[in-house]
């Protein structure tokens, strides 16, 4: 079945087209990465599917629903969530309430005041399965400015999985973290996603880390799809290599 | 997993529940030695309510209001038209208005000025404020101006307490309203611990993340500003009967100041903090009043505060508790 699918999408911002007729379909349980230079238009797809920003022309639609002109909150709620490229946790709460104001949310709780947290047993025995899943459980208690920024991106990532996602968006998961510790956090997700079976876009700027975890790749250049297939087919085109290093090793 | 939720030093019920144990208990005894101390005390314990409402939207939602007075001005004119149009004394009945009143007014404002944060909220607040002050101010014929309108003493269930001498009468007074707070403070820390505390703080700490987490930051917001509004009236509806006077200077914008002040006083990231910061702001008001610059003081004071301890007393203490446990661990 299709998850996700967007036909001929069109973002513009002033003169510059960062969406050019973008056509993506997505089946379940599919993880595919997207990779290009700067500018390619990479974030402002997980934009336009996540209702940060609406499309200037095109559809998209979601399990079958045209999803185009939805509210993010409402996409939420179907089960369309994302992370951001820049670290997004909330800073003065410790990891594990970090995990759990999202588990609450999710079970739609967010606004319950009749009792207090301590008896939401469900929503806190989630929270700790959460930790356990990302290996964060020995940080829960710690705030999270206090732990590594590589950890604090898990949690980032966590928060988004503990919304019980049909769909994630990841926007450049090891962006900022040190070169030793990027396949460490690859790694971490991408387990959590095999075990969880969810429909995954990942963007990655690194073109190691996508060829070594890749399985479909789509490659975009100036707000285009220029490449769309199995990670074998991408290493072998030279001419998206070419685009990919942006000349710098060409 | 609930060791998880461990709440420190100020943030656990107990530490708060003892503190206001222990002013009950020292409040007849410094009353006796002095009861301009113990009227201190008195007002110490009516201000609690609006800064606890005040806090859940600075310290735990993130929004600076600069015009608190705004609600405690709802809740003091609620009991002086109570009582100038309909004869009404009951300190129950008064309560209950005032919660009313502020709800709709809240209610009316609410969902324009919560699309705003920092300082445009803040002056968006205090614009508000301003007039309704102006129009207690002006409409002399209904407010009574800056004469304001008198009230007798309230009655409790009835029970008219104007035959008592004023120091009965005081003792009445500061324990209703010390056990009223008991309750409220119970309500808030309740509220605070919720799934919904946790939501106004992830909204604190992250809005557009909140928002992609699935949670109507406005409509948090709003039942936020809702609760804040109501905690504030309270103070407004007690303080008219503790003064027995409404004028328009407590919906004054020197109001929302004080509100402000008291809570930094005591401390905005601890549960305890606007409770603590109450007394405190009290007491050192009265030692303040004694010089003729009083405001100077209080104004170089909260300078001291905002540099030396910017968490606040609450913050001092937790702080000081930390050193004197881990000191004892480490002997024993």
């Amino acid at each position: 079945m299709e998850v996700l699918k967007l036909l001929k999408v069109k973002k513009s911002f002033g003169g510059v087209r960062a969406l050019d007729n973008i056509s993506i379909a997505l089946s379940e349980g599919e993880v595919v990465m997207v990779i290009g230079p700067n500018g390619a238009g990479k974030t402002t797809l997980i934009n336009v599917i996540s209702g940060y920003l609406y499309p200037d022309e095109g559809r998209i639609m979601y399990m079958g629903e045209d999803i185009t002109r939805y509210p993010p909150l409402e996409r939420v709620g179907k089960g369309i969530v994302r992370s951001f490229q820049l670290v997004n946790t909330f800073d003065k709460l410790t990891v594990y309430e970090n995990i759990l104001v999202s588990v609450l949310s999710r079970k739609k709780y967010q606004y319950a005041f009749r009792k207090i947290l301590d008896e939401y047993t469900d929503a806190l025995e989630e929270t700790e399965n959460i930790l356990k899943l990302f290996g964060l459980s020995d940080e829960a208690d710690e705030n999270i400015m206090s732990i590594s920024y590589g950890d604090r991106k898990l949690v980032d990532v966590a928060i988004s999985f503990a919304l019980n996602p049909k769909l994630i968006m990841l926007d450049e998961p090891t962006s900022g973290v040190a070169t030793k510790d990027k396949d460490n956090i690859m790694e971490k997700i991408l387990d959590v996603i095999r075990k969880t079976k969810v429909t995954s876009i990942i963007i990655e700027h690194d073109m190691d880390i996508v060829f070594r975890y890749g399985v479909r790749i789509i490659v975009m250049h100036q707000g285009r799809i220029i490449a769309d297939g199995e990670v074998e087919e991408i290493r072998k085109n030279e001419e998206i290599k070419k685009v990919l290093l942006g000349g710098v090793y060409a | 997993m609930v060791e998880r939720l461990k709440r420190f030093f100020g943030d656990d019920i107990k530490t708060n529940f003892i503190f206001l144990t222990i002013i009950a208990i020292l409040y007849p005894i410094i009353y006796v030695f002095s009861p301009g101390w113990g009227v201190v005390l008195g007002h110490g314990v009516t201000w609690i309510s609006a800064l606890l409402g005040f806090n859940l939207l600075f310290g735990y939602t993130g929004l600076l209001s600069f015009g608190h007075a705004l609600f405690l001005g709802v809740g003091a004119y609620t009991v002086g038209f109570m009582y100038k149009y309909l004869g009404i004394n009951n300190i129950e009945l008064h309560l209950l208005g005032g919660i009313l009143s502020s709800t709709v007014v809240a209610l009316i404002i609410g969902p324009i000025v919560v699309r705003y944060t920092r300082i445009f909220f803040a002056i968006f607040m205090l614009a508000i404020a301003q007039i309704l002050w102006s129009l207690y101010y002006k409409f002399y014929w209904v407010t009574g101006g800056t004469d304001g309108i008198k009230i007798p003493r309230f009655s409790i269930l009835g029970i008219s307490l104007e035959k008592l001498d004023f120091a009965t009468y005081h003792h009445v007074y500061f324990y209703f309203v010390t056990g009223l707070t008991f309750i409220l403070v119970y309500i808030m820390w309740r509220i605070i611990n919720s799934p919904f505390g946790l939501t106004l703080k992830s909204i604190r700490d992250n809005e557009t993340r909140a928002r992609f987490i699935g949670v109507d930051i406005y409509r948090a917001r709003l039942y936020a500003f809702i609760i804040s509004a109501i905690y504030a009236s309270i103070t407004g509806v007690l303080a008219v009967n503790h003064h027995r006077l409404v004028t328009p200077d407590i919906a004054y914008w020197t109001t929302s100041g004080k509100v402000v002040f008291a809570t930094l006083l005591g401390g905005a990231r601890i549960f305890i903090g606007p409770i603590v910061g109450s007394f405190v702001f009290h007491i050192i008001e009265s030692f303040a009043m004694k010089f003729i610059y009083w405001q100077m003081v209080m104004g170089i004071l909260i300078i001291a505060i905002v540099i030396l301890m910017p968490g606040g007393i609450a913050h001092l203490a937790r702080t000081l508790v930390d050193v004197v446990v881990s000191h004892r661990r480490r002997g024993g």
